[in-house]
């Protein structure tokens, strides 16, 4: 009897967590929806230059970290010198790469060596020289010591010379008004320290010269269920987060913030696994505390196009480096958890980020073994699997089609219906093995966490050799 | 079939992507005599930019895709810096975008909003150097 | 669960029928998304089609070679309101004078003015807001009726678009009431400040100085007028810029100085000469950046040249760029900068100096220890 009784309290237990989690979903979806359409409202997508003329747009800095890019780097440099922006300089950092980027920088961009000459206010490795572009005035490589993507951005800002600056990887490419866009949340409202713009799968586009020509699902599975990971998690999740001002995710890939309170915040931490992260909760905390009003918010239409792993040994590592750094600054920052101090970040990120994104893979993946365990002893109950199916699947699915939805009414970025069509594939794919693997994996790193005490399983964020690790 | 004096007046190449202010550019122009040119493509523009029969370029410099300072420094490029007289339509304002196609040899800008007449006379005021000397 | 709920028919049904409705749900929701994008794509291109062929009928018209009722008359019968208004409204925003005046009573005859006060009158904040904003680019009688009604709007939003809206109008009347709401406006925002001004200073400049010289204006809010003033190049604001350029407050007389050099006068050389040795750094930047773009004297461009060795990297950096494009006296001002023995002036001018095809790096290596800079 009691058997019987834990195991109808396992099931219910499981049932309960993916019914919370969805419902939670669904609400961020309408939130979203109600966000997404104000916005589109507000802003309608016409050419809004003469209106906030170039004047009102601060100037930035935009940091590109790089460490053995010599495949893409040059390209990619040009296509940031095409932005359409009034002012900016391309701060690049080669974090100490053992092939031949400088060489090919200094080959395509007439660079010249000078000695650094700013202050240096935020911890990083020495930087060993410095050079400028004799063809472009507001082009800079600098060149250091390997110690990682912080200590990389660290010198990035210590250079940058503008109040705003940019994080983009190396091999992400943004769209020609993605800063003209991102950056009106801060020429329209001085409290904000820190916007997210929208990260979409570039694998499968058509691109020439660093710029996207046209829009295109990928027709690999495992890159097709990525990018529509990628539509509902930017467009549902973090425009609803940002709303409540709680939006703990700025991607590295693409974010803009400013600089003085980056720079009072410490610069991005050199001891965790996913600095952007910690640096934006590490902004909230300090606003919060002393009481500036500051805010971070997400705008849904500057884009930037990135590659996604192609593999699943990279999507696994990116994956797990993820889940540590996740636990790692839910940890670090624990003071916020249901502190009504820290307003909704203390009430409703940090136990939502604990609950569903922290703890969630272990649930959901204890629920597919249970489901598995059950039917191959013959003790699965029809009853909990059709439930289990409905609740995890059928409204996973309902949730991932309306955020494609929401992406085809505001910003119709497929030309193709053949696209919506594989999206819709990607959407039905994400429940057939993928979401139960990355649960598992998530929940790995989660166990691995626990089991080494707090080291969080090692070094830092390194720049990688190949493969992508975006969002 | 073309008026006499319209066969003979100086061609004039118009790049403006907007299909609402083409025609319109266009009907001014021509219905004061200017031959005019206004191909809907920026590739084909620029050739005929950079052609010789080009004796006036008249450009919004608020196009998309190339921008309009990238139209005129390609065309600086294939015409190694001696570009047609060249008229610019401009938004009120836009210092930076004035500044930069100043530099890039645009002999006059128009602010909008215009007077056809003005739009007109600007561009009759566009001369060559050879014109100049004559 | 069933162990439970065991032989419960009624929970059995209601759980296939929850699954069937959720699986009704996505298809319904799959399909909306594939005909919305089938029939939006299709609607967007046929619309676009018809504006550039609405556009191509009424061009002779709109320009004032032939009669426009006709022609106006013809369109909408072919195209529809939408297509015909849209051409109309884009046509105004580039033409001025009698020209405007002209379309903005084709418009009127259209009735979408009449259709757009309407909307501004009822329903979602948001829709009304735009239509205010819609209604400042048809223009006519009953655009500006609406409008000014709007200014009296208990939504700060609505009398915010209003007002820019009226600015769009471009008539005297309009901007001056414009202008009186904006003052009588309690807490402008940064954000709406600069909008409006950018407007204002784009259509009627003029307000903008009176507005600017009556001393109403805080000092954030005059330093955006600068600001707008300077982004219109409007030469008649230099008597506000030579009195700001005195303030104590450093960002007005950086918004000053770059309002000075928009207009590039060559009688306020001398003064933007000054303002090299002011004690804020943007200021002295914003003046070495604003001399760039005037024929100097042999005293400004010594005044240029020592900003090379200036504590500030934006400062020499601009310093050396106007240099550049003094022609051939400041390029040997840079060169000999290249040769000198001030590193901050080397590092400052090799730049510049190649990109113009100058000395070779390699010659004048630029060497020296790091050091703190401003």
């Amino acid at each position: 009897m009691s058997l019987e009784l834990g195991m109808l309290v396992f099931e219910a237990a499981i049932l309960a967590y993916f019914l919370t989690l969805n419902t939670i979903y669904l609400l961020f979806t309408g939130l979203a929806f109600q966000d997404l359409l104000s916005y589109r409202r507000r802003w309608p997508q016409r050419d809004d230059r003469p209106l906030l003329a170039d004047s009102a747009y601060p100037p930035i800095s935009i940091l590109v970290p790089a460490y053995n890019e010599a495949r893409t780097v040059v390209d990619n440099v040009r296509s940031l010198l095409e932005l359409g922006y009034p002012e900016f300089e391309i701060v690049l950092i080669d974090d100490g790469s053992t092939d031949d980027s400088l060489a090919r920088l200094r080959r395509s961009f007439a660079l010249t060596a000078a000695p650094p000459s700013h202050p240096r206010r935020l911890p990083s490795r020495p930087l060993r020289r410095s050079w400028l572009s004799a063809r472009h005035p507001n082009l800079t490589v600098l060149e250091k010591e390997r110690g990682g993507k912080s200590d990389a951005l660290n010198a990035g800002i210590d250079a940058a010379r503008y109040p705003l600056f940019c994080t983009i990887d190396a091999d992400s490419l943004l769209e020609p008004d993605a800063l003209l866009r991102i950056a009106r949340a801060f020429a329209e409202d001085e409290r904000v320290v820190a916007a997210g713009g929208i990260i979409r799968v570039l694998n499968g586009a058509q691109s020439r010269g660093g710029r996207v020509l046209r829009a295109a699902a990928p027709r690999r599975p495992l890159l097709l269920c990525q990018a529509q990971e990628y539509v509902r998690g930017f467009l549902t999740g973090r425009s609803s987060l940002a709303r409540m001002n709680a939006l703990l995710i700025i991607a590295g890939a693409f974010g803009l913030f400013r600089k003085e309170a980056a720079v009072a915040a410490g610069g991005f931490s050199l001891d965790t696994v996913c600095e952007d992260m910690e640096l934006v909760a590490r902004l909230h905390r300090r606003a919060r505390e002393r009481r500036t009003g500051a805010r971070v918010v997400f705008l849904p239409d500057p884009v930037c196009w990135t590659q996604v792993p192609a593999d699943w040994g990279s999507l696994v590592r990116q994956r797990d480096r993820w889940q540590r750094g996740l636990l790692q600054c839910l940890w670090k920052h624990r003071r916020m958890f249901l502190n009504p101090r820290y307003g909704a970040v203390g009430l409703v990120a940090m136990p939502y980020y604990a609950l569903f994104e922290a703890l969630g893979p272990l649930v959901e993946t204890a629920g597919y073994l249970a489901l598995v365990a059950l039917a191959v002893s013959g003790r699965l109950d029809p009853m909990f699997a059709l439930l289990f199916f409905a609740l995890a699947v059928g409204y996973g699915l309902l949730l991932s089609v309306a955020a494609l939805n929401l992406d085809e009414l505001l910003f119709k970025r497929y030309g193709r219906g053949r696209d919506l069509l594989l999206m819709l594939a990607g959407s039905l794919l994400e429940f057939c093995g993928y979401r139960q693997a990355l649960a598992a994996v998530r929940a790995a790193g989660f166990v691995t966490v626990f089991v080494r005490g707090r080291s969080w399983g090692g070094r830092p964020h390194r720049l990688r050799l190949t493969g992508k690790e975006a969002a | 079939m073309k008026p006499d004096s319209v066969a003979r007046a100086p061609e004039v190449v118009l790049w403006e992507d907007d299909p609402v202010r083409r025609p319109l550019l266009t009907a001014i122009l021509e219905g004061s005599g200017l031959a005019v040119t206004a191909p809907a493509l920026a590739g084909v523009a620029l050739e005929r930019a950079a052609g010789g029969g080009c004796r006036r370029l008249v450009l919004d410099a608020n196009v998309s895709r190339p921008s309009g300072t990238e139209f005129l420094r390609e065309l600086h490029h294939r015409l190694a810096g001696h570009l047609p007289p060249t008229l610019a339509l401009m938004q009120p304002g836009q210092a930076s975008l004035r500044a930069a196609v100043r530099e890039l040899g645009v002999a006059r800008i128009l602010p909008e909003p215009f007077e056809p007449d003005e739009l007109v006379a600007a561009v009759r005021s566009l001369a060559r150097p050879d014109e100049r000397a004559a | 669960m069933s162990r439970l709920l065991a032989g419960d028919p009624l929970i059995a049904l209601w759980t296939v029928w929850c699954l069937a409705a959720l699986a009704a749900l996505v298809a319904a929701c799959a399909i909306l998304l594939l005909a919305r994008h089938a029939l939006g794509v299709r609607r967007e291109r046929r619309f676009r089609r018809r504006v550039g062929q609405a556009a191509r009928l009424l061009a002779p018209a709109l320009a004032g070679a032939t009669p426009a009722a006709p022609l106006l008359a013809a369109a909408r019968c072919r195209f529809g309101r939408a297509v015909v208004v849209t051409v109309l409204r884009r046509a105004r925003r580039m033409l001025g004078g009698e020209a405007e005046r002209r379309i903005s009573e084709l418009i009127e005859q259209t009735g979408e003015p009449a259709r757009l006060v309407r909307v501004a009158r009822r329903g979602a904040l948001l829709r009304r807001a735009r239509a205010l904003e819609l209604l400042g680019e048809c223009g006519g009688e009953t655009a500006r009726r609406e409008l000014l009604r709007a200014l009296a709007s208990r939504e700060a939003l609505l009398r915010r678009r209003a007002r820019e809206a009226l600015l769009e109008l471009r008539e005297p009347f309009a901007v001056r009431a414009a202008v009186a709401a904006f003052v009588a406006e309690p807490g402008r925002s940064s954000s709406a400040v600069r909008s409006f001004f950018l407007r204002l200073a784009a259509w009627a400049p003029g307000e903008l100085r009176r507005l600017a010289a009556n001393g109403r204006l805080e000092t954030r809010e005059l330093k955006l007028a600068l600001e707008a003033l300077a982004e219109a190049a409007d030469a008649a604001a230099a008597p506000l810029a030579i009195e700001a350029v005195r303030s104590p407050a450093s960002e007005l007389r950086a918004a000053a100085v770059r309002l000075l050099a928009a207009v590039a006068d060559p009688r306020w050389t001398r003064l933007l000469t000054r303002r090299l040795d002011d004690r804020a750094w943007f200021v002295r930047a914003a003046a070495a950046r604003g001399l760039g773009g005037l024929a100097l004297e042999p005293h400004a461009h010594e005044a240029l040249g020592r900003r090379l060795a200036d504590g500030h990297w934006w400062v020499r950096a601009n310093a050396a760029g106007s240099l550049a494009r003094q022609g051939a006296c400041g390029i040997r001002q840079l060169t000999s900068a290249v040769r000198g023995g001030n590193r901050f002036a080397r590092q400052a001018a090799l730049p510049v100096l190649l990109r113009l095809g100058g000395p070779r790096p390699g010659a004048h290596p630029l060497g020296g220890r790091r050091a703190a800079v401003g």
